[in-house]
Formats: structure tokens, C-alpha cells, sequence
């Protein structure tokens, strides 16, 4: 390769996205938008915590295993507390869409980028509440990118650190946008920050999906047992 | 056989959790089928905080006559082990993780095995608040690949919950309704309470 053309993909290669922000722009603009999920039993005692995306007006995605044996669950940031209703279930793919029905939950929804755009080593950024820890922002590289038989990204391997806490959070790229929901973490002696996120174009399949289960379990709730 | 004892009554809380049978389960190594239709099967773990285990069941749809096919005797052992299981049956696995008294986690896992394939079960995550398994059709080795059809649900998160995860009328059907694993490992009962109450049922269809 001639100098030229190597300093050109160089160049190519060390350029940050077009727009990309610097990280404490890119908190500003993110976590307005990023919101700590808190869940209850019937005897209204904490049961647990995760975080949630606004991705619409009044509407956030988060892990349905977030939700898991939950009586209510409240979305909360800062001082302010809104009580959220469950709309849309993906238990095969761990996404559960909630809403806000309170008209004062007026949250910025977030860009999406798809994810199958994405590239090994890319830089990205998570914010969630990992343990109930706030907003906490953390950045790291795409690592690795599993596919499906139809080579279709189903997995995002990630080094920005999740833990208990950050499942439903959002894994961004440098310019803001969602590129999946933070889901689980590989644990377990001599492994260490693999850490996995769900393509954010999936929730594009969650009505469909939602309406598929839901379907198929109430229609099961009907049967007359043995 | 002291150590299966000791594995028995270690493990004794999860079993029942995961199956609560009226009877108190007998458990008995896993011994593979001598003759018909089999596949392979690998069983892995990393190396765990506690001690593992992994039961198979001699009736997969009800999680009844527990079996023992292997175990750590330690913290921080892998779980290691290959054997063969019958095919063209549904095949249900027991994954406990043991992290301390009072601390199991557990997954159950129910898949069809294809006769003369051979597949690779892997504890993926092991903490006490969520295990769960992937299943990998191994046959080719350097093209695995996530075995399609399976199931899995966790029948515990910390041990002392109980309930009969594995009652299935028509296992065939569960397993028919899968196209991927279930990733959040839960069932939507679990969702019961936040869940929209159910359509009322329309006039017949057209």
C-alpha cells in the first residue's frame, strides 16, 4: 500500500463518528432519558431494581426479568417517582415494553441506531443504575457481535461493565444514540467483563411478538387444567 | 456413595424446589441407556463459586426420579462430564448452583435430541440471582450452532421457592412453540400480576 493510501485509512480508522460527543455532553444529552426501574411485591415492600429507555413519549423498555414476580413497579429519577404499567412482553428475547399513563412524564425519547451497523472495536457507552447506583455512565468497546442462522445481529458482547442493576439500561454509541438494552453479564471464575446486550431494532418486532405470547398464554390460562 | 449422599442432601432444597413432587425425591446416579436411539451429550460449566450439579429426569414432562449425572465436589470447580442420553424424547435437565446454605440457583432446561447428534450444555451464568443454560448442537464441531427448540425456566431464584415447574400437558407442543431460548429464563406467570387481564373471548371466528 502506497503512504498516501495508508495514512488515508489511518486517518480513516482514528476518526470518531461524525458527531461524536464528548462523554460528559453525551451524559447530558442521554440521561434525561435513562430511568431506574423499582419493583415491588403485593405488600408494596422493594423487591428489586434495573433501569429503563425512554424510546417513545411516555413509553420505556427495560428486561421483562427486571419485572420478574413484580406486584408494581415505579419509574423513578432524581426526586420524581411515576407509577408504570407493563404494555408490551418478549420473555424469548428479555424485552418488556412499560408506560407512563401520568402526562407529566414528559422524559425525551431516544435516537435508535440499528445495531447490524455496528463494527468490532466500535466505542459505546452504557448508563444505567447498576445496584441502584443512579446514572451511572461507563464506556467500553464493542467486543465481539453474535449472529443468527440468518446472520442477523442477536447479541452485542460489550467491555463497558454492566452489573445487577443495569439490566434495561441502554448501550449507546458516541453520538447518543440506542444501539441495544443492556441484558446479562457472564459471570463466574476466570471470566471477566462480558457483558451482553439485545439489538435495539428489536424492539421494532415487540407488538407483534408481545401480542404472539401473550396470545398463546392466555389462551393456555383457558384450558381446564388436568 | 458417601459423596452422592452428601450431594443429595446438599442439593435436596433445589430438587424439591424445582420439582416439588409430594414425595421426597430419591436420587440416583444417571445411567445411560444401553441400547435404542441415543445422542451425545457434553455438560459444562466455568468454574463456580460453589459447587454445581446437574440432574436429568426419568419422566421429563413431570421433573420426576431425579438422577444424578454429575457434580462439583468443591467451590470453584468446573462441571465436567459427557454421556449419552436417549433420542427423539424429550430430555429435561436440573442445573443447580450452590453458593451458600440458603443460596441455590437453578435451571431447568427441556430439549428434544436428535438420534446420533451431539450437543454441548452450558451453564452460561451462575449467580445466585440468575442460572441459565444454552444448548449447542455440536455435531460439527466448528459450525455449533443454538439449538433451536428448547425451554428452559428457573424454578427458583434463591432456593426456597417452590412450585411444579415442569408439569407440562404436552411437552412436544411446549417445545414446538420455542424458536429461540428463552432468554429472560422466566415464564409469564411471573409477569402475572403487572399483566393486562385477559380478552374476553369473542364470538367464533369466520
Amino acid at each position: 500500500m502506497k503512504l498516501p493510501a495508508l495514512m488515508l485509512s489511518c486517518l480513516f480508522l482514528a476518526a470518531p463518528t461524525a458527531n461524536a460527543m464528548e462523554p460528559d455532553q453525551l451524559f447530558k444529552q442521554i440521561a434525561p432519558s435513562v430511568w431506574l426501574v423499582r419493583t415491588f411485591d403485593s405488600g408494596s415492600v422493594p423487591t428489586g431494581s434495573g433501569s429503563a429507555v425512554v424510546v417513545e413519549p411516555r413509553r420505556l423498555i427495560t428486561n421483562c426479568h427486571v419485572l420478574s414476580k413484580a406486584a408494581s413497579f415505579v419509574l423513578v429519577k432524581d426526586k420524581l417517582s411515576f407509577k408504570g404499567k407493563l404494555e408490551y412482553v418478549d420473555l424469548e428475547r428479555d424485552l418488556c415494553m412499560v408506560s407512563v399513563t401520568d402526562e407529566k412524564f414528559d422524559a425525551p425519547p431516544v435516537k435508535r441506531i440499528n445495531a447490524q451497523s455496528l463494527v468490532v472495536g466500535q466505542r459505546v457507552v452504557t448508563l444505567g443504575n447498576p445496584r441502584a447506583l443512579e446514572m451511572t455512565l461507563s464506556d467500553g468497546l464493542i467486543s465481539r457481535l453474535q449472529y443468527d442462522d440468518d446472520q442477523k445481529i442477536e447479541a452485542i458482547q460489550t467491555s463497558a461493565p454492566f452489573s445487577p442493576g443495569s439490566s434495561g439500561g441502554g448501550l449507546f454509541d458516541l453520538e447518543g444514540r440506542l444501539l441495544g438494552i443492556t441484558q446479562r453479564v457472564a459471570v463466574g471464575t476466570g471470566m471477566q467483563n462480558l457483558n451482553f446486550a439485545l439489538p435495539a431494532e428489536w424492539l421494532d418486532d415487540l407488538p407483534a411478538r408481545s401480542k404472539e405470547q401473550l396470545d398463546a398464554w392466555y389462551a393456555s390460562q383457558r384450558k381446564p387444567s388436568r | 456413595m458417601n459423596r452422592l449422599r452428601g450431594i443429595t442432601l446438599l442439593l435436596l432444597p433445589a430438587v424439591l424446589a424445582a420439582c416439588a413432587a409430594p414425595k421426597r425425591p430419591v436420587i440416583v446416579p444417571y445411567v445411560a441407556p444401553a441400547s435404542g436411539k441415543v445422542a451425545k451429550i457434553q455438560l459444562r460449566s466455568a468454574a463456580l463459586f460453589g459447587t454445581g450439579a446437574i440432574f436429568s429426569f426419568a419422566d421429563s414432562a413431570n421433573c420426576s426420579t431425579p438422577r444424578l449425572v454429575t457434580s462439583t465436589s468443591k467451590p470453584g470447580e468446573a462441571l465436567l462430564s459427557g454421556t449419552t442420553i436417549p433420542a427423539d424424547v424429550p430430555q429435561t435437565f436440573l442445573f443447580t448452583h450452590r453458593i451458600q446454605a440458603g443460596k441455590v440457583c437453578g435451571v431447568l432446561v427441556t430439549f428434544k435430541p436428535a438420534a446420533e447428534k451431539n450437543y454441548a450444555l452450558f451453564m452460561t451464568t451462575a449467580t445466585v440471582d440468575t442460572c441459565s443454560v444454552n444448548i449447542l448442537d455440536i455435531t460439527d464441531p466448528v459450525a455449533a450452532k443454538t439449538e433451536q427448540h428448547s425451554f428452559q425456566r428457573r424454578p427458583s431464584a434463591n432456593g426456597v421457592e417452590t412450585g411444579n415447574y415442569c408439569l407440562s400437558a404436552d411437552i412436544d407442543a411446549e417445545l414446538a412453540k420455542t424458536r429461540k431460548l428463552n432468554r429472560s429464563g422466566m415464564q409469564m406467570s411471573d409477569l402475572k400480576s403487572l399483566l393486562p387481564p385477559a380478552p374476553a373471548e369473542t364470538g367464533a371466528k369466520p
